[in-house]
């Protein structure tokens, strides 16, 4: 009897059960297939090449997830240079990050690597077992502009900051972990996992580790699992409870079942796959469950199937499309096909296998995206750009203006330099601001007199707009972001010795040239006397001396004098260098007035009865060091003989009143100052006061000024007086900087 | 709606990085074929013979395709090599007329195994034996319309038309 048998298709590889029980459904071999519930469809191919990086061999890429881009690690066999290298999500737009080094002759090719990503900062390691021959760890931070590819260092050992030089890193509960480094002075140590601190992946604390099994036992790779992190060595797995540093703990799990490869495990949902030295198991963190049975892969290898490479190599990719893990096993030496063990995860019909052969030897494998933000937005570009270089004294600067076009807001404006027609130089980044014209000052060196040339171009994730790309010339970049400019940069002379003759009147004073090309203005200050005409001086000049001629004959034994100097360049000027003052300068009186019943109007201030007024008394710098004495006066004051800076408008506003106190003399005080400390005295309380009119009697004394003087002697020849008004201006109750006259000594 | 999900494979030559695309029939001008073989079949038990005729595969593809079917007898695979009859069937799914387009073809492949005699074929007999594997494959690349962006070609089904037969059949026909 005829009969037609339907034979399901699509139930996966099972070479394990044999053929009398076999379920009919299995297959002994599928390939190059994607399951379907009931049936399997070709996969889709590779095609050609989308792009082809800046070296041969492609040995490694990773996600950048907090920029959207993949980083991939670059190997040239024959220079055996090792670079880093960003794209885009479509592994287009390659941009350089940074040389990682030269692989030591002796390590293992093609070479293996890792990353971890954490804070928006991505750590790199170099999977070789011998640590001698190890590359360091490196970062990635895009965020630290100017140093965005940095080796990772730390002092482990207290005896020095050193690279740190683990062979794997993990991220874990926000931590980078990592593996396989003592410290520079025990560095093999590749049983050891340490940790980061919580806030920074980079920083590393000689404390913050721990040992897993056996002394030499080397840890082969980790992964985040379900609250714990797995950790995986050739023959055994543990598990690290914890989410503090205070509460980590490893656990041994398995002590049979270990992992091949670092990249050959992947935690999907929960559950962690990976290959062990015996093919696939899972875990939910608990246990090993065995997934090769199916797979029989000690028996007969499945026909025409290229021979895997070794374990060292493999890696797990995970495929979103069809549900499907892949565990690759390249054979970088011998192999021209990559084959790949597939388990589809579909969930409705359990885990089944096929396998799959790629043309070529690949060496990893990264999930991207063509969807929303695979693409990365270009940079924008500064149009137009002034530059305005500064002219005078001072710091030389250059004001740069530029608009920003087509920005996202997330750029950073390198600013380059030429000074004098010579090289560029990246001399200033700053971040992109998008609310309107930007402006940004470069100050100081290597900022000198001449022409300055300027050229603006925007990075954004590390990539320039097209045009902008070639950092040796940027004068060929597009001209609207270039601008030239002069600065004129006077310099400033330094001040040098003095000497002053009081007898003479013979004033010498010394300095050495900002610029010996500069020419020279002098300039002589005298009290009394006032500021006198300009000395121009040929350049490199460095001395002069005023004779008596040039005096004024009251700086004898008054006063004080006092010179600058500054360079010029034609009618432009410099900051003037002012040497310090010979002779005696003002005092200067500072106080606060204490009332208890303070009155204020538009007016004047009043103090009440009774009531002390306190001040101070400072002596500059500038005049001659040694103790002096003070004589304090408080004096009547009479509207009709006050000085014309004494402030009396409110005396005016009163209608002529006169106020005096009556026991002026009595309130005369001696006082002593040491150098230039402040001395502070505290006048006796009004007690007295002479009113023409009944209103203020018995009421608050108001008055528009008092009038102390001051009374000093320098110890010696010298000896002068001055005469200080403190005004009290109306609307406050305190004094400030106060005026003063000279009466003469 | 394709996905917007791709794999990036980086390769150890060239800088060479390759993305899967359902628009992409090869790996780097390899072309992608499938390939499958069943489990094995004992349909009248592990003692008793069958007689093997007609296999039907049933193919769902929007794309072009060249397949070719190899049975499989108790192990011995009847490709001509080894001392085997060639067994094989080619077939073609056609292209479809343009992008978009799906087709659903049913194969009917007789089974058997060409009779010789003096160096020649004279006649072709079915295929009997205790059990029996398939080996489906495409060969070459497939094939898509113009304008077809997402290459699917599916084995949907495979079956066989057996008739049970005797131990001791097996054995008077047996050579």
């Amino acid at each position: 009897m005829k009969q037609s048998v339907l034979l399901p298709w699509a139930l996966g590889v099972d070479r394990d059960t044999g053929a009398p029980s076999e379920d009919p459904t299995s297959f002994s071999d599928m390939r190059n297939v994607v399951f379907q519930n009931a049936a399997v469809r070709i996969r889709a191919g590779l095609g050609t090449a989308v792009a082809q990086l800046s070296e041969d061999l492609v040995a490694y890429g990773t996600p950048f997830l907090a920029y959207g881009t993949i980083v991939w690690v670059i190997f040239n066999p024959t220079t055996r240079a090792v670079e880093v290298v960003e794209t885009d999500l479509q592994g287009q737009n390659e941009v350089a990050v940074g040389t990682w080094g030269t692989l030591n002759a002796s390590a293992t090719t093609p070479p293996r690597f890792l990353a971890a990503e954490s804070y928006g900062v991505l750590v790199f390691a170099h999977d070789d077992p011998n640590v001698t021959v190890r590359l360091p760890n490196y970062r990635f931070d895009p965020a630290s502009v100017g140093t965005e590819w940095a080796v990772v260092t730390a002092d482990l050992d207290g005896l020095g900051v050193q690279n740190v030089v683990a062979r794997g890193v993990v991220q874990h509960l926000g931590y980078i972990w990592y593996w396989g480094f003592g410290s520079n002075s025990d560095p093999d140590r590749p049983e050891i996992l340490r940790r980061s601190t919580p806030d920074d992946p980079t920083t590393l604390l000689p404390e913050a580790y721990i040992e897993f099994g056996a002394r030499l036992s080397p840890i082969i790779g980790c992964v985040s699992g379900n609250n714990a992190l797995l950790v995986f060595k050739s023959s055994s797995w543990y598990r690290l409870d914890g989410s503090v540093s205070a509460d980590f703990s490893p656990r041994l799990v398995d002590p049979a079942v270990g992992l091949v490869s670092p990249r050959a495990l992947v935690n999907l949902q929960g559950i962690v796959y990976w290959w062990s030295p015996y093919g696939p198991r899972s875990t939910n963190g608990q246990g090993t469950n065995n997934l090769a049975f199916p797979l029989d892969l000690t028996g007969p290898d499945p026909d025409l199937l290229p021979a895997p490479g070794p374990g060292s190599y493999a890696f797990t990719f995970y495929d979103p499309d069809s549900s499907s893990i892949g565990w690759c096993f390249p054979d970088p030496e011998a192999g021209t096909t990559t084959p790949v063990f597939k388990a589809s995860l579909r969930a409705d019909t359990g885990m089944r296998w096929s396998y799959d052969v790629l043309n070529g030897v690949i060496l990893c494998a990264v999930l991207g995206s063509t969807g929303e933000g695979s693409t990365l937005i270009d940079p924008g570009y500064a149009d137009p750009v002034a530059v305005v270089g500064s002219a005078g004294g001072g710091t030389a600067t250059a004001t740069i203006t530029w608009t920003n076009v087509d920005c996202v807001g997330d750029e950073t404006v390198e600013i380059w330099v030429s000074l004098g027609g010579g090289a560029y130089a990246l001399l200033s980044s700053v971040p992109v601001n998008t609310s309107g014209p930007q402006v940004a000052v470069l100050s100081g060196a290597p900022l000198v007199s001449g022409t300055i040339d300027v050229a603006l171009r925007h990075r954004r994730l590390g990539r320039y707009l097209s045009g902008y790309e070639d950092a040796t010339d940027p004068s060929l970049w597009p001209v609207a972001s270039q601008a030239s400019g002069t600065i004129i940069a006077v310099a400033t002379p330094v001040i040098g010795a003095t000497s002053y003759d009081p007898a003479t009147g013979e004033y010498t004073v010394n300095w050495t040239n900002g610029d010996p090309t500069q020419d020279i203005d002098l300039q002589l200050t005298q009290s009394p006397g006032g500021t006198g005409a300009l000395i121009p001086l040929a350049a490199g000049t460095t001395s002069y001396v005023f004779p008596a001629a040039d005096s004024n004959a009251a700086r004898n034994g008054v006063g004080f004098i006092q010179a600058r100097v500054r360079h010029k360049i034609g009618a432009i000027t410099g900051t003037w260098a002012t040497f310090g003052a010979q002779g005696l300068d003002w005092l200067t009186i500072n106080g606060v007035l204490y009332g208890t019943d303070v009155q204020v109007d538009t007016y004047r201030a009043s103090v009440a009865l009774g009531s002390d007024v306190s001040f101070e008394v400072t002596r500059p710098d500038a005049v001659q060091v040694g103790n002096m004495t003070v004589d304090l006066e408080l004096q009547p004051f009479t509207y009709g003989t006050s000085p014309a800076n004494g402030g009396c408008s409110a005396m005016t506003l009163l209608g002529g009143q006169r106020f005096f106190y009556g026991n002026a003399a009595a309130l005369m005080g001696t006082l002593t100052i040491a150098d230039s400390d402040p001395i502070t005295q505290t006048m006796p309380p009004l007690a007295t006061v002479a009113c023409a009119t009944a209103l203020l009697v018995g009421q608050n004394i108001s008055f528009g000024a008092v009038r102390w003087v001051a009374r000093w002697a320098q110890a010696g020849t010298l000896t002068h007086g001055y005469a200080a008004f403190l005004d009290l201006p109306g609307g406050s109750n305190s004094f400030t900087a106060v005026p003063m006259i000279v009466a003469g000594p | 709606m394709p996905s917007a999900t791709i794999l990036l494979f980086g390769s150890s030559s060239n800088g060479d990085i390759y993305r899967t695309d359902p628009a992409n029939v090869d790996d780097g001008g390899a072309a992608v074929e499938l390939r499958a073989i069943t489990g094995t079949w004992a349909p009248n038990g592990w003692l008793e013979n069958a007689l093997y005729r007609t296999a039907t595969v049933v193919v769902s593809s929007n794309v072009g395709a060249t397949m070719r079917l190899t049975p499989i007898l108790e192990g011995n695979r009847l490709d001509g090599t080894g001392g085997q009859p060639d067994a094989r069937v080619t077939f073609s799914i056609a292209t479809p007329a343009a992008a978009g387009e799906r087709v659903v073809s049913r194969i009917p492949v007789g089974l058997s195994r060409p009779v010789t005699m003096a160096g020649g074929s004279v006649a072709k007999v079915g295929l009997r034996g205790t059990w029996i594997q398939m080996l489906v494959e495409t060969q070459g690349a497939v094939t898509l319309p113009p304008g077809e962006l997402n290459a699917d070609c599916r084995v949907e089904a495979i079956s066989v038309e057996i008739e049970a037969l005797g131990q001791t059949q097996q054995v008077v026909n047996a050579g």
